[in-house]
């Protein structure tokens, strides 16, 4: 079964080569244990918009031919946190914030870890070196910690932060 | 997919998407994550207790699992479990033509390529002691293995064994398995035809004759790891079970050869049958790892441990559960600024003064005493200002429980079984309470810590199901709420088959299960095993039975049984009576005597002697009132009748509840 059609929440189809999406282990299970072997058969991926399976798919093509890493083994709990990034996943991954949260949920919900890892990496780079007050701005998140706490915080933070 | 949530679009991260981020950020950036808002970093502290008679000691642990929950201590042998598997034939076709790889396949190793040795990413070895048998038994595919390389001595195995796992593509990395087990000393070869399937091959039986001395088979392994060490360079993961290695010298040699080994694992195995050596304890010295800066994961356990002011500064997990003194806890509060995961077993005394004085000194931490629960350093004269105990404080636990990269937090507590510690074994009852009675003041401590903890969304704490029961029993001295439990209790009417089933159930936890009895009658229970965990009768059980069971069903997790409150074997009552096994066991189902004429019941002190008992984590009595046949109207008013003797048996059981301290 060379294709699979894909079904985006906004109801577009999109037919994609089976080799190129085998990184998904939600849509590899699916088409195994659901027997998709019909090139018609469409499988629903309701919680990833169109633009989005887009994005997911130019992934996927791109690392078609990539080897599973070490890393991806279950049985084995993340060594070193590598935060290398090639060129094309940089060149990539540069888009609007609100487009880059909605990859990371796909990435997530189809279970493709390589692509999740790149926008949790990127993700971590937004946060690095920023005050408490800029991540707040940059993610639109309300402070719901009174002075006091925060007060608390720094002082309990402080013994690791004198160094 | 959309994000939806407008505002706040971190809001629709999940969690483990959350913990992925934080996972590739530095402490500092995760330290000051903590100031943007309550909820930026989900959190979660699991508490658990328990207790356990570990070697020479008990040791009582909290376990504060945050972030991470799918760490387990068992995973290092993770590589080990890969069965199955196949190598890429690419790598050396003409070698993988002729093995098979997986736990099945005994490894010569001069026939292994080098180029694949080099390969290995996994390392697993097994030094023990122990007598194989069971392991044999366990796993009859193991006797290929003994055929091929083992004798039989004196009624206990001896064998070597080594396989390759791998798997197509390397998805999973190349991993070798080493062991070499059995007893050391000879105890005189009984010859070959002791093993049947060698006598089926020549070539097994020229390898099993060849064999004269245990010690070769040792020898022999020693042998294929020297060979492995001369041909390793992509290793990076080496877990270690009773290896010695000449004081861990093998081990400088493979960290130089494998610059990319970051996890170790050292097990050693405390409880082998037989080994004269029990009690001794092998040590680790720190010093051989302390340049070995890729290391990142440790893992060391029944050894001892020397210098570990000289562990390398950049480990992610380190657990230490062989005992480290509370200096050492300082130390690493203070400089192992990368942990993620964290556990140790803590002595809670002060064996290196000067360690503690130097870090007073340099002032990191500026409080080293304070945080022992000493008040000042030593005077001039070099005596402590202050006779207080040292221990774990508040104060010491909170510098890594508030930290958000600290991910997984277990504090086990040592306790000596005797004053005349290490060497004495049996416990000192007395001397042991007086530390339980201590501990209790620390696990208010923590208790108060974590309920301080902004963040924490919940805060389990809980006795772990595999405790013997004596130490269960001994914790309910602690104090009230030391071993927490939760009654749940729900009446229920079932019509079954001929009988009415009243069942009062109280649910703890998920425990053992061992025999269950559905629907067939049950004769003789008095004849059940006392080693059972989980008993359930859905048959009916008279009440002498029942009294049996309390008395002699030690180990009891589960119990749940459908009661006839009858006694239908006087004999086995009367039996128990003078015995003294119990004392009162008349009095249990409600009569005075072995005269008396009450018809027996369901008495409260039998029913407290399931609730009471906290290894009892689920019981059940159904109380199983007797047909009487097509009488519509007779049945109707004997069941009220019966119905309303059961009224007076919840208020019993309520009673019984409303007394047992803990529910």
């Amino acid at each position: 079964m060379p294709f699979v059609n894909l079904e985006s929440s906004d109801g577009d189809l999109v037919k994609v080569d089976v080799d190129v999406i085998k990184c998904s282990v939600t849509i590899n299970a699916l088409i195994e244990h659901l027997g998709l072997e019909d090139d018609n058969e469409v499988v629903p991926l309701q919680n990833v918009g169109t633009e989005t399976l887009h994005k997911v798919l130019a992934w996927a093509k791109h690392h078609k031919d990539d080897l599973p890493s070490v890393d991806d083994d279950e049985d084995d709990p993340p060594r070193e946190r590598r935060t290398d990034i090639t060129t094309w996943d940089a060149n990539f991954i540069k888009m609007e914030q609100i487009q880059l949260f909605d990859l990371i949920l796909a990435a997530n919900y189809l279970d493709i870890s390589g692509l999740l890892d790149l926008g949790c990496k990127i993700v971590a780079d937004m946060i690095k070196g920023k005050t408490a007050d800029e991540i707040r701005t940059m993610f639109n998140i309300v402070n719901d910690l009174t002075p006091q706490e925060q007060e608390q915080i720094r002082k309990e933070n402080e013994w690791c932060e004198e160094k | 997919m959309s994000s939806g949530g407008g505002d706040e679009p971190w809001k629709n991260f999940p969690t483990e998407v959350v913990l992925k981020i934080m996972q590739y950020l530095s402490r500092a950036d995760l330290l000051l994550s903590r100031l943007v808002s309550k909820n930026f970093v989900p959190r979660q502290i699991r508490a658990a207790l328990w207790i356990f008679d570990h070697s020479k000691y008990l040791m009582v642990g909290l376990n504060l699992q945050t972030k991470r929950t799918d760490y387990e201590n068992g995973g290092e042998f993770a590589a080990g479990k890969i069965q199955g598997s196949e190598l890429d034939k690419k790598i050396v076709p003409g070698f993988v033509q002729s093995h098979k790889f997986g736990f099945d396949t005994g490894l010569e190793f001069d026939t292994v390529p080098e180029c694949l040795l080099e390969k290995v990413r996994f390392l697993s070895i097994v030094l023990s002691k122990k007598c194989k048998e069971c392991e044999v038994q366990e796993t009859g595919r193991n006797m290929r293995h003994l055929a091929t390389r083992s004798i039989y001595i004196g009624g206990k195995f001896f064998f070597r064994r080594a396989f390759l796992a791998g798997q197509n593509g390397c998805k999973k990395p190349l991993c070798l398995y080493i062991s070499c087990t059995g007893k050391r000393e000879t105890l005189g070869m009984r010859g070959a035809r002791n093993c049947n399937k060698a006598q089926k091959n020549k070539r097994h039986l020229a390898n099993f004759t060849a064999i004269t001395d245990p010690n070769h088979v040792a020898g022999e392994t020693l042998g294929d790891l020297d060979h492995f060490q001369g041909n390793s360079g992509n290793l990076i993961s080496f877990c270690g079970l009773n290896a010695d290695f000449d004081e861990f010298y093998w081990m400088d040699l493979i960290i130089w050869r494998n610059p990319g080994l970051n996890r170790i694992c050292l097990v050693k195995n405390v409880t082998d049958e037989g080994d004269d050596t029990k009690g001794k304890m092998d040590s680790v010295d720190c010093n051989w790892i302390t340049d070995f800066q890729n290391l990142r994961d440790l893992t060391i356990m029944n050894y001892g441990i020397e210098n570990l002011a000289k562990l390398p500064l950049n480990l992610n997990h380190l657990v230490l559960l062989s005992l480290v003194s509370l200096e050492n806890v300082v130390w690493m509060s203070e400089n192992e600024q990368e942990l993620r995961n964290f556990g140790i077993a803590v002595h809670e005394e002060v064996a290196d003064e000067s360690l503690l004085l130097q870090m007073s000194q340099i002032g990191k931490p500026r409080n080293a005493y304070e945080l022992v629960g000493l008040n000042d350093p030593p005077n001039a004269e070099g005596d402590p200002s202050t006779s207080k105990d040292a221990i774990l404080t508040p104060e010491l636990v909170r510098r890594f429980i508030h930290l958000p990269h600290v991910e997984n937090l277990l504090f086990d507590f040592v306790l000596i079984l005797s004053p005349d510690h290490p060497d004495d074994q049996e416990k000192n009852e007395e001397f042991l309470t007086e530390q339980i009675h201590r501990l209790k003041d620390r696990f208010h401590h923590l208790n108060t810590v974590c309920n301080k903890t902004p963040g924490i969304m919940e805060l389990v704490i809980k006795i772990l199901k595999h405790l013997p029961r004596a130490d269960l029993l001994s914790s309910r001295l602690v104090s009230k709420d030391f071993a927490p439990c939760q009654v749940f209790a729900s009446v229920e009417v079932i019509n079954h088959n001929k009988i009415l089933t009243v069942g009062l159930k109280f649910s703890g936890c998920d425990t053992l299960q061992d025999l269950t009895i559905m629907n067939y009658g049950t004769r003789n229970p008095a004849k059940l095993p006392p080693s059972l965990t989980r008993v359930t009768l859905e048959s009916p059980i008279s009440l002498e039975s029942l009294v049996w069971m309390s008395v002699n069903l030690r180990e009891l997790r589960s119990f749940q049984v459908h009661l006839h409150e009858t006694v239908v074997d006087e004999a086995l009552l009367l039996h128990m009576a003078q015995i003294g096994r119990p004392w009162n066991a008349y009095q249990l189902v409600g009569r005075a005597g072995q005269a008396d004429n009450n018809a027996p019941i369901l008495m409260p002190p039998l029913i407290a002697r399931f609730i009471c008992l906290p290894h009892v984590e689920d019981l059940l009595f159904d109380l199983i009132l007797p047909d009487h046949g097509d009488d519509l109207v007779t049945s109707a008013q004997l069941l009220a009748m019966q119905i309303d003797r059961l009224t007076d048996r919840f208020q019993f059981l309520k009673e019984v509840c409303d007394n047992s301290p803990g529910i």
